[in-house]
This record gives C-alpha cells, sequence and structure tokens, in this order.
C-alpha cells in the first residue's frame, strides 16, 4: 500500500485541501459515477443488439475459433453463433435494468467476451472493441449492493469510485501504450536511418497506408497527405495527447479537457484515416466528460499546473522565481 | 481488510498487470500483436517510407478475367461487404505461411480466405504475391516498385 501510495504522488500533484465538506463531494462524486455505470449498461445493450448482425457473416464460413469460442466447433458454429448473441443480448438487456446485480454484470461481460472472440475469430482480433471488453471486466467488481445501501454507507461509495478510477485508468494506459510504441518504433527507425513518427511526413504516410489498406478515401485524408507539414504539428500533438494520457488519470483538474481532446482525435483519425472507434469514443466521452473526480468548475490555472510536461515547467520556473 | 482497500490493490495489479502483458504480446508475437483479449496496443508505431508487404491480386471472379488484375483492397465492388482490416491480415498470415512453408498455417488460412473473404462470386483465380512500395508514391499514383508471386491459388467454389 506504502508503494502504492508512492507512486500515485509521483505521478499525481500537491493535493489541495478538498474544503470544508469532503464527505458531501464523495457522495457527490459516487452519484456521478453511478450514473456512469448506469449509461454504460445502457450503451452495452445497444452495442449488444447491433451486434446481432453478426450472425449473418458466421453462416456458411469457416472462422479460426479463437480459444474462447473453441468450443463451438463441437456444437456447431451456426447454431451457437445464434445462441452466443441471444445470450448477450439478454444478459446486456438484465444488466441495463439491474446493473447493481454482479451477477448480471458477470454474464453480460461474458455474454460480450464471447461474441467478440467469435468476430475476431477471422484472421484478426477486432481491437476496437478491446477498451469496451475491459471497462466491463471492471465494472463486474462494483459493490454487489443496491444503490440506496451504496449510498449510505461512505466505503461503499468510495468502492464505486475506486473501480470507475479503475476503469478510467486502464482506458487511459491502452492510449499511453499506443503512444509508448510510436516512442520506440521511432527510437528504432531513427537509429536506422529511416523516416519515424517524428518525421514531418509521418502523418501523411500513415492515413496513405490506412487508406490503400482500405481501398478507400476520407474526408481530409488526401488533404493532410498533399500538405504534409500542416498536419505534422497535428500529429505530435496525438503522440503527446497518447503518450502521457496515463498521467491524466492521477490529475482530476484536467481529466475533463484531455477527454476532450481524446474525442477530437478520434474523430480527426476518423476524418482523415477512416477508421472508427466508435466504442472507444463513446467510452472516453462516458467517463470523462463528467468524470466524477474532476472539479466541478474549470480552473484553468489548476488546469495549466496539471498539464503533463508542460505544467511542470511552469511549475519550476514559478517556484524558481518565487 | 476493507472491501475498498482491496479493490485499490486489485486496481494496481490489474494495471500494472496489463502493462507487462502488453509488452511481453508484442516482444513474443511480433506479427500478431495480441493474445486474445490482451493487445499491445502497437497501432502505427512505425512510419516506414518504403513498404514491404503481402498482396491478393485476382486474376479471375465467377470465370471472368479480370484486365488488369486487381489487388483485393481495390476489388472492393466484387467483396463490398468484406472487412479490409480482417481480410489484409489474412492475407499476411497466409504470404508468411507460404514463404516459410508452413502447409498447416496455410491450410488453415487459406481456407479462412476463401471460405469466408473470398465466397459468394464462384470461383476466384488468385495470386498471393511479394510487394515493394513507397507508400505516398503508391497512393499518389499506383506505383508499385516490384511484385513477385508467391503462390497461384483458386477457390473451388461454384459460380453463383
Amino acid at each position: 500500500m506504502k508503494l502504492l501510495r508512492q507512486v500515485r504522488r509521483f505521478l499525481a500533484l500537491p493535493s489541495k485541501p478538498v474544503g470544508d465538506a469532503p464527505f458531501r463531494r464523495q457522495t457527490e462524486a459516487w452519484r456521478e459515477a453511478w450514473a456512469i455505470v448506469r449509461a454504460y449498461y445502457l450503451i452495452h445493450l445497444l452495442f449488444a443488439a447491433q451486434a446481432l448482425s453478426w450472425i449473418d457473416r458466421v453462416r456458411g464460413s469457416a472462422p479460426l475459433l479463437l480459444w474462447p469460442v473453441g468450443w463451438m466447433s463441437l456444437a456447431g458454429i451456426e447454431t451457437s453463433a445464434i445462441a452466443v448473441h441471444i445470450f448477450a443480448i439478454a444478459a446486456a438487456l438484465f444488466a441495463a435494468l439491474w446493473p447493481h446485480v454482479r451477477v448480471l454484470r458477470a454474464l453480460s461481460w461474458l455474454g460480450f467476451f464471447e461474441m467478440l472472440a467469435l468476430r475476431s475469430s477471422f484472421g484478426y482480433v477486432s481491437h476496437g472493441w478491446h477498451a469496451w471488453l475491459w471497462v466491463g471486466l471492471c465494472f463486474v467488481f462494483l459493490p454487489n449492493r443496491d444503490p440506496v445501501e451504496i449510498e449510505s454507507r461512505r466505503c461503499h461509495r468510495q468502492s464505486v469510485l475506486i473501480v470507475v478510477w479503475l476503469a478510467q485508468a486502464l482506458l487511459l494506459l491502452f492510449y499511453s501504450l499506443t503512444g509508448g510504441w510510436k516512442l520506440v518504433g521511432a527510437a528504432v527507425q531513427a537509429a536506422q536511418g529511416e523516416s519515424h513518427s517524428f518525421s514531418p511526413d509521418a502523418l501523411a504516410i500513415q492515413i496513405a497506408r490506412s487508406l490503400l489498406m482500405q481501398g478507400s478515401t476520407s474526408t481530409f485524408g488526401a488533404f493532410f497527405i498533399e500538405h504534409q507539414l500542416l498536419g505534422w504539428p497535428f500529429y505530435l500533438l496525438a503522440i503527446y495527447i497518447e503518450l502521457f494520457a496515463f498521467v491524466v488519470a492521477f490529475r482530476p483538474a484536467i481529466q475533463r479537457f484531455w477527454g476532450i481532446c481524446l474525442s477530437v482525435f478520434h474523430i480527426f483519425i476518423f476524418l482523415t484515416f477512416h477508421l472508427d472507434f466508435l466504442s472507444q469514443f463513446v467510452l472516453v466521452a462516458l467517463l470523462f466528460f463528467r468524470s466524477p473526480f474532476a472539479p466541478q468548475h474549470w480552473n484553468w490555472r489548476d488546469m495549466l499546473r496539471a498539464v503533463p510536461l508542460f505544467g511542470a515547467i511552469r511549475r519550476r520556473r514559478g517556484s524558481a522565481m518565487a | 481488510m476493507q472491501a475498498y482497500r482491496r479493490l485499490k490493490i486489485l486496481a494496481a495489479v490489474v494495471l500494472c498487470g496489463y502493462a507487462v502483458a502488453a509488452v511481453a504480446v508484442k516482444a513474443a508475437f511480433r506479427h500478431e500483436r495480441e493474445v486474445f483479449p490482451l493487445f499491445s496496443w502497437s497501432l502505427y508505431s512505425t512510419a516506414p517510407r518504403e513498404e514491404a508487404d503481402y498482396g491478393l491480386r485476382i486474376m479471375e471472379v465467377g470465370g471472368g478475367a479480370l484486365n488488369p488484375p486487381l489487388f483485393v483492397e481495390d476489388a472492393k465492388t466484387f467483396f463490398p461487404y468484406v472487412k479490409q482490416a480482417q481480410l489484409i491480415a489474412s492475407v499476411q498470415f497466409l504470404g508468411r505461411a507460404l514463404d516459410s512453408g508452413n502447409t498447416e498455417a496455410v491450410k488453415r488460412y487459406r481456407h479462412l480466405l476463401e471460405r469466408h473473404h473470398l465466397r459468394g462470386r464462384g470461383a476466384v483465380h488468385y495470386e498471393i504475391v511479394r510487394r515493394r512500395y513507397n507508400t505516398l508514391a503508391r497512393w499518389s499514383s499506383g506505383e508499385i516498385k516490384s511484385v513477385s508471386t508467391v503462390a497461384t491459388l483458386s477457390t473451388d467454389e461454384a459460380a453463383p
């Protein structure tokens, strides 16, 4: 626990007193967190219903079944696929109705896990849904209690907040991993004298690769391929936003702002790369636009202090001047 | 121990465990990048100007020859419902399996490609090729520096 505290203090900023009513703030925060959980399961139901169309792709097909759906080869793929989808949508429906019941949350996760495993059994794992799946797994660990009971006890409210924070941190970790691999890839490519993620034409190359692979076009893809220098700052900014995302889990002052940045980032990806990360976009909005840990009012000074890297420079300058 | 203290430890274990697993997945499975449901999150990590990959070039669909032959990315009119990312990934796996002489993997990926991605249009006569190209030049002019055939294959589907 001591080590965890030290890590948290290293990544977070020196904390300010919460005010004269910390427990009232905790109650408000838990209500916001619970609203996120309820919304997650309603949207989950929508996604599960949409996924029914995946059944058609399985008909008469020959998937390379991944381990979670390996049993389908014994029971018949088409019949099993229909059964899994019906199970998943029924479990999602019950979880949307009673999100406080742990067994329903677990079953809805299991249904989606099976559905996603089947969908990923065609030579390529559908990683656009990974974050949704992992956040669902985190939510299984929410207290198995009625909301009235949760609200009545501080330790239950705290449990809800920790689980929602874990979901946020895990999602942000995924972005940081993506940014980190870009850094590693750039270092390797630069050492070999090749173009890399920090080259002025990196964004143009990535957009062209994506569009060539899909055999498609995008709204602004051609523009950024032809005007490489205009896209360069956007790409550097995108790497920065990805790389330092995990730190934001420990800095509530900028959680909403980072959520907005990540949403804009996904819109930009769609308009240029023609890649749609719908579930991830929804998750970002859900977990960060009304983050239960964010201050209730925007405070630009606190936000600037909390911005990774640049905030530290600003803080150091401030203390040097003092 | 209070439940929320246990949850704090769980949170730390999940976050550290996932980060370690992501690195391990990337290191151990260079091409696959994922062991479901773990993913390395290595997306667009490199930006090579020169690309070398495998391509699927369609020569004939349902008895009709294509002149000139089309790479599958450009043949969406024949296979409009195909998920391109899945198809391209399968082509890369098949190409690597053919090059390494892994007959078991060739059988599996060919089966997937032909029974899932290339179905519904009758017999498809196609080639798996090795390609080298400059990404930006191919995007602007379609230029591919070199193409060499790895294998010529056909699906056995009857005409629709």
